[in-house]
């Protein structure tokens, strides 16, 4: 698998403030990579660095295992932040400009409208989208050289349930194409749902990185509910649970490596209780996330 | 070049305040270059005694090759601010809609950003300069007691110096565009500095007997490349050629802001 992108040291100051610290980071061809974090991690300096619109202060990059320049711009579809066209024209006139500032043919604009359900639109101003079809209009044009990369930021801030449920399904649909993706949110569960790979940025710092389906795995939890006043003590009896937390009226068992749901059914029967609710719970990159931010912050301290 | 014209272009055809100024611009030129003579015809049927110190008008030889070339560009030069005006709306627009950071990312180097916007200025002066020259030939020939291809010709590098000038001028708004980024306030301050700042100075100087203060004026210094040719018309003496000096005075300005520009945009986050 070869590499797409390698990061060394790329450091962005303003003054005092650290937006971007000493960052390294290297993505494969295939990979859809998030990068996490919360507002003002360095998410969009970083993506801003990368495609040359921020001028770094120390440090660089290499695209397709060369230095980055407007010809390795050709090849990324990028979005960073909201939609940006010229209002006064069309969605077709808008994309015809871009096809030619990224030297590709005319006939690749219908193509990517259709990709995107915007044909009806495509004659209209862009002023007069809608925030959801401005989203679209980006993507599609993002899609117009059919890049190697593609990369968004933020792609569904500020839009209704509908409208993201739309772009998330679109990013599905593309990335199934392998096509490698950045994508930069603070969207926990849209990464969990689209991305491979993610990594984890905290005032400009890189704090972790690595693979989404390993989010998951560690101690597996269990939550049980049975009508019975002994449930707590009998749980925490047992050997193959490790610990119980109360949450209102259910416990969460976290079990020894190796035990699951199924004994602890068994277990508790042979108690003589009937457990009315068991689930197996699967860690969120959420909860992940949230963890690893805290991490972080109590080692600082 | 022909691709970073066509991308300019095509952001600019659509826009209605460009087709305004554009047009207005095509206008003005077309009434020096051809309206003067029937508008003074004109008056003389309806006015009697119409003379300027005994002088009928209508028979002083503006339209004659081969000073017609002095005449039309030393005039059409005034109108040059309408041309600025809507290149520094299509500067300005490129950061107040930020569409410059996307130009950016969907793959123009800065480089070649601001080489777009140069060859724009230099398309316009181009068109302006083969414009006037159009014009000028018809009515030349319209006007002229004498024709001969020296006659047409001799003076004709009046437009390319007119082109320069032009060309000069809208380096001079792409750096006004570049350093304000807010359209209106740009236009605002270009024609105050143009009318207020640089007159102000020009007076100041005037008076002062300080006569270098005008090479340190870029507009002044641009305008005063052709020299005005009608106070030959009574009898006065006047320049009818172009300067060495004067010309590097101009390329030099031109450079200066190219400098700028390049400074301003290439070491700017955007």
């Amino acid at each position: 698998m070869d590499t797409v992108l390698t990061i060394n040291n790329l450091s962005k100051h303003y003054g005092k403030i650290k937006a971007v610290d000493e960052l390294n980071l290297e993505i494969k061809r295939g990979n859809v990579f998030g990068i996490l974090g919360p507002n003002g991690s360095g998410k969009t300096t970083t993506l801003g660095m990368l495609l040359d619109v921020i001028n770094p202060t120390t440090g660089d990059f290499e695209w397709f295992g060369q230095k980055g320049d407007q010809n390795t711009r050709k090849r990324i579809g990028a979005i960073l932040e909201h939609p940006i066209f010229y209002p006064y024209l069309s969605g077709v006139q808008n994309l015809k400009i871009v096809c030619d500032i990224k030297g590709v043919s005319k006939t690749r604009v219908p193509e990517v409208l259709q990709q995107v359900g915007l044909v009806k639109r495509g004659e209209s101003k862009f002023r007069t989208y809608s925030l959801g079809m401005k989203q679209r209009l980006a993507i599609a044009s993002a899609l117009l050289c059919d890049p190697e990369v593609m990369i968004l930021d933020e792609p569904t801030n500020g839009l209704d349930p509908e409208g993201i449920a739309e772009i998330r399904e679109l990013i599905i649909d593309i990335a199934n194409s392998g096509k490698t993706f950045i994508l930069a949110s603070h969207l926990l569960d849209e990464v969990q749902k689209v991305c491979t790979h993610f990594c984890v940025l905290q005032t400009g710092k890189l704090i972790y990185s690595g693979l989404v389906e390993d989010v998951g795995k560690g101690d597996l939890t269990v939550e049980v509910k049975a009508d019975s006043d002994e449930l707590q003590a009998v749980l925490e009896r047992s050997e193959m649970i490790k610990s119980v937390k109360r949450e209102l009226d259910k416990y969460t068992a976290t079990m020894v490596n190796g035990y699951g749901a199924k004994d602890i059914n068994a277990y508790l029967f042979d108690q003589g209780i009937t457990a009315k609710h068991l689930m197996i719970k699967t860690k969120s990159l959420e909860k992940q996330f949230l963890e690893i931010l805290h991490g972080e912050e109590g080692g600082q301290k | 070049m022909i691709r970073l014209l066509k991308i300019e272009l095509q952001k600019l055809w659509p826009n209605r305040a460009f087709k305004w100024l554009s047009s207005l611009y095509l206008i003005a030129l077309t009434i020096i270059a051809v309206g003067v003579m029937p508008f003074l015809n004109y008056l003389k049927s309806k006015i009697e005694d119409f003379d300027i110190d005994g002088v009928d008008p209508t028979i002083i030889p503006f339209y004659e090759f081969p000073d017609i070339w002095q005449n039309l560009t030393s005039v059409a030069i005034w109108f040059k601010l309408l041309l600025g005006l809507s290149l520094i709306f299509s500067i300005a627009n490129e950061f107040s809609y930020r569409t410059i950071r996307q130009n950016v990312i969907d793959g123009l180097s800065k480089y070649e950003f601001i080489w777009s916007k140069i060859i724009l200025a230099g398309f316009l002066a181009a068109a302006s300069a083969i414009t006037l020259f159009v014009l000028g030939l018809i009515t030349g020939l319209i006007y002229s007691s004498e024709i001969s291809f020296v006659l047409v010709f001799e003076d004709v590098y009046f437009l390319l110096v007119f082109f320069l000038q032009l060309f000069a001028f809208l380096l001079f708004t792409l750096f006004v565009g570049t350093l304000i980024k807010k359209s209106i306030i740009a236009m605002g301050v270009l024609v105050f500095w143009i009318f207020a700042v640089e007159n102000g100075f020009y007076i100041w100087g005037q008076v002062k007997e300080h006569e270098w203060i005008e090479y340190l004026l870029p507009v002044k210094s641009i305008n005063a490349l052709i020299h005005n040719p009608f106070p030959k018309y009574i009898f006065m003496e006047i320049q009818d050629f172009v300067t060495f000096p004067e010309i590097a005075l101009v390329a030099g300005w031109g450079t200066l802001f190219y400098w700028a520009i390049i400074r301003l945009v290439v070491k700017r986050d955007l």
